[in-house]
């Protein structure tokens, strides 16, 4: 969960993510970070995130990207 | 229930209170765009047409109606020099049935004619039941047809009556000088098709017959020669219309009322319209068949009608 | 009856609709909606309804076919021991077979139907010759029932929504008249079921619906058709207008688009809250943008979101692109490098978008210039960053907002001005002349006004656009006036009606003068 934190810090710095629930709705991750987003959270994770799943509801809060996450690795063993 | 009933018998009055009112503004604006006479001076749409509303009450014999055929083939004008028949051509261009039947409930407010000669080319020219729908909404509201008035409006529109009190020196009529002959290889070759009318067009004609029925005017239809718009299709539709509404069928095209064109020179677009000398052939023939066959009154030396000697002279025609 | 501005369809079809669809049972309220669009179709294109049909055929077919798989997939996955790995790696390639014949039968139709020409106007040269098809015509809304054809079976195929079994509601889901002009373009989850289901409509939705109808009446008849009679002389013979007037007009083309399409999209919104149905917005309020790819998530919202779903995404995480990615990554950093390989996705995007516009190579050269202004934003947005904070200047403040929003303003417009062009060399041409050949006297020693709109004419457009402000404002922030008229009661609530609708009737650009404009947006 943290790990999602450090990596949207990473990102584009300077925004407060703990709490958020609008991150797509509010345009604070556009197509192009969620891009770059995307790839880090394949990397780490070792993972492949289909098309499928770039939602806003996957994406809107820090606790979604990390259920995104589990979800995704449980699927892949 | 009662309940439901209440709020539907609300709505109901809402709704035709809005209806009410809105009607009435609609009306009153017609009032202030419409235009206060008859000129384009005024605002006024296709005024040579509705010049006829200037004419003096009952004073005109015969109406010509139709489009751009009719204005450029029959020559009031020269009906009165020859024959001192009063008459007035409210043709415009490309006129759909719908307005024909306008202009003519227009026309017949102040006239009373004894003839009412259809030119057939607007028979067959197709018209939306939007366009329908259009030209009877601004017969009733006319705010539709003169709203870009806004442009223009003086305290007077507001206040003023409509009156007409301009007329059109030709009597509708345009006269087409220059010469591009036609081909007339094809003109009028025989078949026993029958051209196709258009749906509402039917209706429409009917409507034109039984308005000129109830101002006791005989209506007569009248194809005037043309390499382009008329083919021998078009006539027989055409005659079996007229037999089928109990109306009189002139074909100038063909047949014993046959105008003898010469396509080579009566025409200043290869076949579409006549030019002048066309135009006088036509207007000739007209001329004889109106005072012969539906006996027109020679109004000439009648100092009632002393106007159109002085729209005559003008004209240059008496010399 | 030839689109939704005719007094046949605004007088007698859509309220003789909008009745019969109150009249009958719910149950049957689909049917009306089916019939309706059907003939609103049929009245448009005649046979060539046959296309849509095929296409809601083809897509309830290979829905149905996709569904019939994923249950197969589920029931093998959760066989004991399965390889899961295994059997998920099977099906995806069975659906993705299944979902490309379905897409490509689709898009087969609008490329034969709408770029035939052009696709052989391109190899000629090349000494290629190409199968002549034979011209029938564009069937209605072939451009935008095709993206909602695809949109549905690849969400079939993501699981997103269910297959369909009904063809009816599909081929309801394709044609319902409101949208079939011009959009906006739906997704199966958000209108289909409402369609079908006939759900009661409230007094406040006819309200709404209707003054929504006449609001659109409004931007299109007074604003749009009347700066048809100065933007339609000058683009037909730009040659004998110098740079001052091909720069207003540009500007004036942009308005007139805006109120044109946003307007139909009014009428299309309002018309489906008459039947009950919440239609998607297409437009919101896209001149406050600060950005150019913010301009495209205001304008035509639906293509945008569409080609952002079904084009950015997958492109950019295909494996070929997820690799380029990873070694951008590596080379240029976790920000630079996806911004710089989402060069890829974005020019799919743009060569889409530009072509969907039309066969043309204006069209084309439309969207690279906003595939090349997006990217290259992407790319220097760090180094800006960069030299605003050398500079001191702040980033939040009025300042630097005012500058994006004037840049972007010159960015659509120029946009604009090659997108009305007759082709691409035509609309590079023209740029030229509007900066090179700029004269600012040519626009106040009564040039312009010769052109085909009067003092009054410009008085009048700008009256509207304030009001255009006004309301663009208030929805900014979050207000909705229709929304206030309607608590304030019924005469507030007629009295917005009947205003609106006096504005249509008195200074709407129709009649005697002014020649009928057809929607623009319905032709590509």
């Amino acid at each position: 969960m943290d790990a999602i934190l450090d990596i949207l810090e990473e990102l584009k710095p300077g925004v407060e993510y703990r709490g958020r629930t609008d991150l797509v709705d509010s345009r604070e991750l556009d197509s192009l970070t969620i891009i770059a987003l995307v790839a880090e959270l394949e990397d780490v994770f070792d993972i492949a995130v289909p098309a499928a799943e770039i939602v806003p509801e996957n994406l809107n809060s820090p606790e979604a990207i990390w259920a995104l996450v589990c979800r995704l690795r449980e699927q892949g063993l | 229930m009662r309940q439901r009933v209440t709020r539907a018998l609300r709505l109901l009055l809402e709704a035709s209170v809005a209806v009410v009112v809105t009607l009435a503004v609609l009306v009153a604006l017609s009032h202030v765009f419409v235009p206060k006479n008859n000129q384009v001076e005024f605002g006024q749409h296709e005024a040579r047409a509705n010049g006829v509303r200037g004419e003096l009450a009952d004073t005109v014999d015969v109406l010509f109606l139709g489009d751009s055929e009719a204005y450029t083939s029959f020559s009031p004008l020269q009906l009165w020099g020859e024959r001192g028949i009063t008459s007035y051509v409210v043709g415009t261009s490309a006129q759909k049935l719908c307005l024909t039947r306008s202009l003519l409930e227009r026309a017949l407010e102040r006239q009373s004619p004894r003839v009412v000669v259809l030119e057939t080319d607007c028979l067959f020219r197709a018209f939306s039941v939007g366009e329908a729908m259009a030209c009877a909404v601004q017969d009733v509201l006319p705010v539709f047809e003169y709203h870009d008035r806004w442009k223009s409006l003086r305290p007077e529109d507001v206040l003023g009556q409509v009156q007409s009190t301009w007329v059109d020196d030709a009597k509708g009529h345009v006269a087409r000088e220059g010469v591009e002959p036609a081909d007339d290889s094809a003109y009028m070759a025989p078949t026993d098709e029958l051209a196709e009318l258009p749906p509402m067009n039917h209706a429409y004609l009917e409507g034109i017959a039984q308005a000129c029925e109830r101002s006791g005017a005989r209506l007569v239809l009248v194809s005037t020669p043309s390499t382009k718009n008329w083919n021998m299709a078009r006539h027989n539709r055409t005659e079996q219309l007229a037999s089928e509404l109990g109306l009189d069928y002139v074909d100038l095209n063909v047949g014993k009322s046959r105008v003898d064109i010469d396509w080579s020179a009566d025409t200043y677009d290869a076949g579409d319209h006549l030019n002048v000398s066309g135009a006088r052939k036509v207007t000739a023939a007209v001329g004889g068949l109106l005072s012969g066959r539906y006996g027109m009154p020679d109004h000439r030396g009648d100092d009632a009608y002393a106007s159109w000697d002085e729209a005559y002279e003008r004209s240059g025609q008496g010399a | 009856m030839t689109s939704y501005f005719t007094p046949q369809f605004l007088v007698l079809f859509l309220p003789g609709s909008a009745l019969c669809y109150q009249l009958v049972p719910r149950r049957a309220r689909w049917a009306v909606l089916l019939a309706a669009s059907y003939a609103f179709f049929w009245a448009l294109s005649g046979w060539l309804a046959v296309f849509v049909t095929v296409s809601a055929l083809v897509i309830w077919l290979t829905g149905l076919a996709l569904g019939t798989e994923a249950a197969r997939r589920g029931r093998e996955l959760a066989e004991l021991g399965a390889d899961r790995r295994a059997v998920r790696r099977l099906w995806q390639r069975r659906m993705r077979l299944t979902l490309a014949v379905g897409v490509l039968a689709n898009l087969g139709i609008l490329v034969a139907l709408k770029y035939a020409g052009f696709l052989a106007g391109l190899v000629r040269p090349l000494g290629a010759v190409m199968p002549e098809l034979p011209r029938i015509g564009l069937p209605i809304g072939i451009s935008f029932y095709t993206m909602q054809a695809v949109s549905y079976l690849v969400d079939v195929y993501r699981g997103t929504v269910a297959a369909d079994a009904n063809p009816l509601r599909l081929a309801l889901y394709l044609t319902f008249f409101p949208q079939i002009m011009e959009g906006p373009i739906c997704r199966y989850a958000q209108t289909a079921q409402a369609l079908w289901s006939g759900a009661p409509v409230t007094a406040k939705q006819v309200f709404s619906g209707s003054a929504r109808v006449l609001w659109g009446l409004a931007k299109r008849m007074v604003v749009a058709d009347r700066l048809n009679s100065l933007v339609s002389p000058v683009f037909a013979d730009p040659g004998s207008y110098d740079g001052g007037v091909i720069v207003l007009a540009a500007v004036l083309y942009t308005l007139q688009l805006y109120c044109d399409f946003s307007g139909t999209m009014d009428c299309a919104v309002g018309m489906g809250r008459l039947f009950g149905i919440a239609l998607p917005e297409n437009f919101s309020q896209p001149f406050f943008s600060r950005t150019a790819s913010e301009f495209w998530r205001r304008w035509h919202v639906t293509l945008g979101e569409w080609f952002k779903d079904y084009v950015f995404y997958p492109v950019s995480l295909s494996g070929p692109v997820k690799r380029l990615t990873g070694a951008a990554r590596r080379a240029l950093g976790g920000r630079m490098g996806p911004a710089a390989a989402s060069g890829v996705a974005l020019f799919c995007v743009w060569l889409a978008n530009g072509l969907w516009h039309g066969a043309g190579t204006q069209y084309l050269l439309f969207g690279m210039y906003y595939f090349v202004l997006i990217w290259a934003g992407a790319l220097v947005e760090p180094a800006s960053q960069a030299l605003c904070a050398r500079l001191g200047v702040s980033r939040s403040g009025a300042l630097w907002h005012g500058f994006q929003h004037v840049r972007t303003l010159l960015v659509v417009v120029a946009g604009e001005l090659i997108f009305r062009s007759a082709s691409a060399e035509q609309g590079l041409e023209l740029l030229g002349r509007a900066t090179l050949d700029f004269r600012a006297d040519s626009l106040l020693d009564g040039t312009v006004l010769a052109v085909g709109m009067d003092v009054a004419d410009f008085v009048v457009v700008g009256v509207f656009v304030v009001l255009l402000l006004v309301a663009g404002v208030l929805r900014e922030r979050g207000v909705h006036p229709l929304e206030g008229a309607w608590r304030r009661g019924p005469v507030v609530r007629w009295a917005v009606c009947f205003a609106l609708l006096m504005c249509v009737v008195v200074f709407g650009a129709y009649g005697v003068g002014y020649t009928p404009v057809d929607p623009m947006y319905a032709s590509f």
